[in-house]
């Protein structure tokens, strides 16, 4: 039954045309570095792009063995183009590779949150620390944890993403990931990414 | 699926959670080897690499938030593997100030028996598989599109390997559609694999 009633919903054309006005100008504006408008109703806003960079290693490649495992330091990473409004920065980085049961839509590991950092930060240097006023967390705790996939895995990919706020997050230390997260939602006025790969040590 | 295929399914995830669970991540020392772990592969690019401007919205004769989808493969499935789930999606893109990002090509109900997806899939509610596809364009695969003056914007290609087919039927909004999908998805993921690629328009 609910499959007809939504045959019948799916006339394609009129989808189309109405998701195509909603979607267009989503993700060409986020090159211009400006906030261009979501449009057709979608409330817009949020699409700049930061540009996340590290002298760590390159966007894209594998990460160094010295930011892998249990000894691992943090990467080096920086980031600009953060707009006006822009109260403080938060990192998360995760491996995607993996889904876990945790019964939260962002169900994988969670290697790295850094949150109120502040405005006028713009780097965290190799190893740390995290500036002043922020806080981490991990699934080790208040600490970066580095790369360590499973033995037999293939490389897992690792997404830095730095986001830019209108407001400090009212997560004290001591915070999940889930906790930033939420408190991230409606605060969020420009994104930006890095990726790292790492296989399992042999 | 009638009620009684749907109860013995969920009856054999059950079977297969436990040693499954024990994988991630606690189990990443010691124990039995585990199988081999499932892999997904994206032609025409390295991982982390340039994806090419032939499957992207900068292509000639493209029209806009449109592309050539690219030949996507996985290998190695868990067992149980009932279908698959497709998330691309741009990891440097926030809507609406939130944490959901731009969606490119969900694709779920993939049949257990496909080892991948050909290259162009062409648009339309369903693939010739029977699964169904929705992108923030529409019934389609939404090529990158980030534009020539920023960074490079971040193509994750994302599968997931499930337990169940799942009981969604796209809606005429890709964000609602995906966020629909990632509930069903709860407690039925055997496993994931990821490929990635990064792409701005050509200066």
């Amino acid at each position: 039954m609910r499959t007809r009633i939504a045959k019948l919903l799916l006339v394609p054309v009129a989808i189309i045309g109405l998701m195509s006005t909603a979607a267009l100008a989503q993700d060409r504006g986020a090159g211009a570095g400006q906030g261009a408008r979501g449009g057709g109703g979608r409330g817009g806003g949020g699409l700049v792009t930061l540009a996340v960079t590290s002298t760590s290693f390159a966007d894209g490649a594998e990460i160094p063995a010295k930011y892998t495992g249990a000894q691992g330091v943090s990467p080096q990473l920086s980031w600009s183009g953060a707009p006006a409004g822009t109260a403080n920065y938060v990192l998360i980085m995760h491996d995607v590779d993996v889904a876990i049961p945790a019964g939260s839509l962002h169900n994988d590991i969670t290697h790295w949150v850094v949150w109120n950092i502040p405005g006028s930060t713009t780097s965290i240097p190799e190893g740390g620390p995290v500036p002043s006023g922020a806080n981490q967390v991990s699934m080790r705790g208040p600490q970066y944890m580095g790369p360590a996939p499973p033995p037999g895995h293939p490389f897992h990919h690792y997404i830095f993403e730095i986001y830019a706020l209108n407001a400090p997050l009212d997560v004290a230390a001591g915070g999940s990931r889930a906790d930033v997260e939420k408190a991230m939602e409606g605060k969020i006025i420009a994104r930006g990414a890095y990726v790292g790969r790492a296989k399992p040590a042999q | 699926m009638n009620p009684t295929g749907r109860f013995l399914l969920s009856m054999m995830t059950l079977l297969v959670w436990a040693p499954i669970a024990a994988q991630q991540p606690g189990g990443q020392r010691g124990g039995a080897p585990a199988a081999p772990a499932m892999t997904l592969t994206v032609a025409g690019f390295p991982d982390g690499g340039d994806i090419p401007v032939k499957f992207t919205q900068a292509a000639p004769g493209v029209a806009t938030g449109e592309g050539l989808s690219p030949a996507i493969s996985w290998a190695n499935p868990p067992a149980g593997t009932q279908s698959y789930f497709l998330n691309m999606h741009d990891e440097d893109v926030s809507r609406n100030k939130t944490t959901d990002d731009q969606a490119h090509w969900v694709v779920w109900n993939i049949p257990a028996t496909a080892t991948g997806l050909p290259e162009g899939v062409p648009k339309g509610p369903k693939l010739a598989n029977g699964a169904f596809q929705i992108s923030a364009t529409g019934q389609m695969y939404r090529g990158p599109g980030a534009g020539a003056n920023g960074p490079k914007h971040h193509y994750m290609f994302e599968i997931y390997a499930l337990d169940t087919m799942i009981d969604v039927q796209p809606t005429s909004d890709a964000f609602e559609t995906r966020t629909n999908v990632m509930k069903a998805i709860q407690g039925h993921v055997l496993g994931k694999a990821v490929y990635g690629g990064l792409f701005r328009r050509p200066q």
